[in-house]
């Protein structure tokens, strides 16, 4: 008898082959068999009319401090997502002495919008090493955990403060290859590095006063291992970013190793720079080198309230006026003062296709929060009045504390998007997922590239769409024995409609410690989610509590001791 | 570089979720770049060249550009964290 048999699915097994029908049966953690199963199994799944798959990963995260207090990095697990990597941009939370801690926490509070309070009273900070940050997450572990080291966080535990000051000395440089050895033993998959984040005195990260010959000392550690290298270049510039992917191709053919740099945006503006790069990429490919560009799949969208001066407005000079030069308290007046606000309104009529469409994120009083999540034209219909007006009544009544958001501003170039999404040499991710969590929803990218890149625009198919997150992805990182639903697989899957599969609406929560809220967005569509043979998360049941994570690709202890099919 | 001069801004959206301001420079031989702006360096370019809005850029020099940029990214110089 099976532990598990899941029967009737189309199954899309992260190869890029052709679905194909089958049952499959699992046997502790792994896939036992796929076919027509005769046995039964001790647990029963009728997928009739949906798609199994494997487990989606997701390598560009920051969900280092949420797995200290959630195992589960909810949400991501239930859209699908049954390994992360969290230390990305040269930021992880171990090797850290006790006397930077407020050092790194004030980083990622810049970099991350990861809020102080959460770290303050959500982390029982019990651990130094990166051994000891694996101990420490490993309980209660539901989802698995890929988990790079930082670059910035070894400067500091080898050169103190003066990570932040200078370039390494030979014997601190031999001395952070050390730590990075223990590291890689500990369980990381790789190290991350950044050269454009700032800490939270907007001073360049310690990572950044790295010279050529540090982070290649740092290469040819990761050598060793055949582990994995991830930047963050100068994005923002084609020329800086050509030049960083030649140094990364440079390393990754000296040493053997895969490299991955994050994120590559399209804008309607820089298409010809992604061109340039991608140029760039496919040269470096066919030397041998392995210099892989992340994209994501969510469009960008632009946040804002009139507390805070917005570029959004820059080309309404009265508005930006007034949200540059006005304390909170004359901007409501400005607001209310009719001929100002004649005048607001006459020249916001260049944009009156733009503001029906914003949609109300968050505000304070009782009496409306009955709009969020509501379009602006909506409250508009609700309340007998104009889109502008709505804009200007919320933002008096909750004094500025009206959050609005305009989606799909930025990345949102379906045609070039998709092409670059369905490019074999690009690779899906840069979710961010963990981050940012003040400011959007990082959660739901899997959802939305199938619902718009395979379903709405036929961009891509299914069978493609799964493999660039599962078995490519595992590929890339060099996750053994994941990615793929094959006998003797390690059974991560997932278990979805592929007519409804998506990401729901974003929503504010208050899920976060220290009261500390977030946004997130539901999965849709999405079934089951299996982890290591059992199942992790329903959509009927929600969360289960028999967690079976896996850090990966683990210390040499956890691959002896893999449980063989 | 002599002579490189503003030509087009356009908002774009950077990737958390803040509107940013986009140039594209301008040079002499028919070259192009782009140079990215935060608000605070919109805003510094803005007042140098006594301009209210995005449009009003359109010809600024690029030692304007840089000297925007400069302003930005020196607001905190001098306040280096060293304690730990």
């Amino acid at each position: 008898m099976y532990d598990l048999v899941i029967r009737n699915g189309r199954v899309v097994d992260g190869s890029g082959m052709p679905a194909y029908n089958a049952d499959i049966a699992l046997s502790g953690n792994r896939i036992a068999k796929i076919g027509r199963i005769a046995e039964t199994g001790r647990k029963e799944i009728d997928a009739e009319g949906k798609v199994v798959s494997p487990g989606f990963i997701d390598p560009h995260t920051h969900f280092d401090a949420q797995l200290l207090w959630d195992g589960y990095a909810k949400p991501a697990l239930s859209h699908g997502v049954t390994t992360i990597v969290p230390g990305n941009c040269s930021l992880s939370l171990a090797p850290l002495r006790a006397e930077f801690r407020t050092k790194l926490v004030g980083m990622f509070n810049q970099i991350e919008e990861m809020p102080l309070k959460a770290f303050k009273e959500g982390v029982v900070w019990d651990w130094e090493t990166f051994s000891e940050y694996i101990t420490r997450i490993r309980k209660g572990l539901a989802i698995n955990v890929a988990p790079l080291v930082g670059h910035s966080v070894i400067r500091l535990w080898v050169m103190g403060a003066a990570a932040m000051e200078r370039t390494a000395t030979p014997e601190e440089i031999t001395a952070m290859q050390g730590v990075l050895r223990e590291c890689l033993d500990a369980g990381a998959i790789g190290l991350s590095t950044s050269y454009v984040d700032m800490d939270e005195k907007l001073q360049p990260v310690p990572s950044r006063y790295a010279d050529a010959a540090e982070v290649e000392a740092f290469a040819s550690v990761l050598g060793e291992y055949g582990r994995i290298l991830q930047i963050v270049p100068e994005f923002y510039d084609a020329d800086l970013t050509i030049a960083r992917l030649d140094q990364l191709a440079e390393i990754s053919l000296k040493y053997a190793i895969p490299t991955t740099f994050s994120p590559l945006f399209v804008n309607a503006d820089n298409v010809d720079a992604i061109d340039r790069v991608m140029r760039r990429v496919d040269e470096q490919f066919a030397r041998g080198a392995r210099v892989w560009p992340q994209v994501q799949t969510r469009p960008i969208d632009i946040s804002f309230c009139f507390a805070v001066p917005s570029l959004l407005f820059i080309r309404l000079p009265g508005w930006y006026r007034i949200m540059r030069f006005g304390t909170p308290d004359q901007i409501v007046a400005a607001f209310k003062d009719p001929a100002t606000r004649e005048k607001l309104v006459a020249e916001s009529a260049v944009y009156n296709a733009l503001w029906p469409k914003l949609r109300l994120r968050l505000v304070q009083t009782e009496a409306n929060q009955k709009y969020i999540g509501m379009t602006v034209g909506e409250i508009a219909a609700a309340r007998a009045t104009t889109p502008i007006d709505v804009m200007i009544d919320l933002s008096i009544e909750e004094h500025l504390d009206a959050h609005f958001l305009a989606a799909d501003m930025g990345h949102n170039c379906d045609e070039r998007v998709g092409a670059l999404l369905k490019h074999p040499r690009v690779h899906i991710g840069a979710s961010d997922g963990g981050a940012h969590i003040l400011s959007f929803s990082t959660y739901g990218d899997t959802g939305f590239l199938f619902a718009h890149y395979v379903r709405e625009l036929n961009a891509m198919s299914i069978e493609s769409a799964v493999k660039k997150i599962t078995s490519d992805t595992a590929s890339i990182w060099g996750i053994p024995d994941r990615g793929l639903l094959q006998q003797g697989y390690i059974a991560d899957i997932v278990i979805f409609d592929p007519q409804t599969i998506n990401r729901g609406e974003e929503k504010y929560v208050q899920d976060v410690p220290g009261d500390g809220s977030r946004y997130v967005r539901d999965a849709m569509g999405v079934d089951t989610v299996i982890v290591g043979g059992g199942v992790a998360w329903t959509a009927v049941a929600g969360y289960n509590a028999d967690t079976r994570g896996q850090i990966l690709p683990g210390e040499m202890q956890d691959t002896r001791t893999l449980v063989p099919a | 570089m002599s002579g490189a001069t503003v030509s087009q801004a356009r908002i774009a959206a950077a990737h958390d979720g803040e509107a940013e301001l986009v140039l594209t420079l301008s040079f002499g031989n028919g070259g192009q770049s782009l140079v990215t702006l935060d608000e605070f360096a919109a805003r510094t370019l803005l007042a140098s060249c006594a301009a209210d809005s995005a449009d009003g850029l359109i010809g600024a020099s690029w030692e304007q550009v840089r000297d925007a940029l400069v302003a930005s990214s020196g607001r905190y110089a001098g306040t280096q964290n060293t304690e730990h």
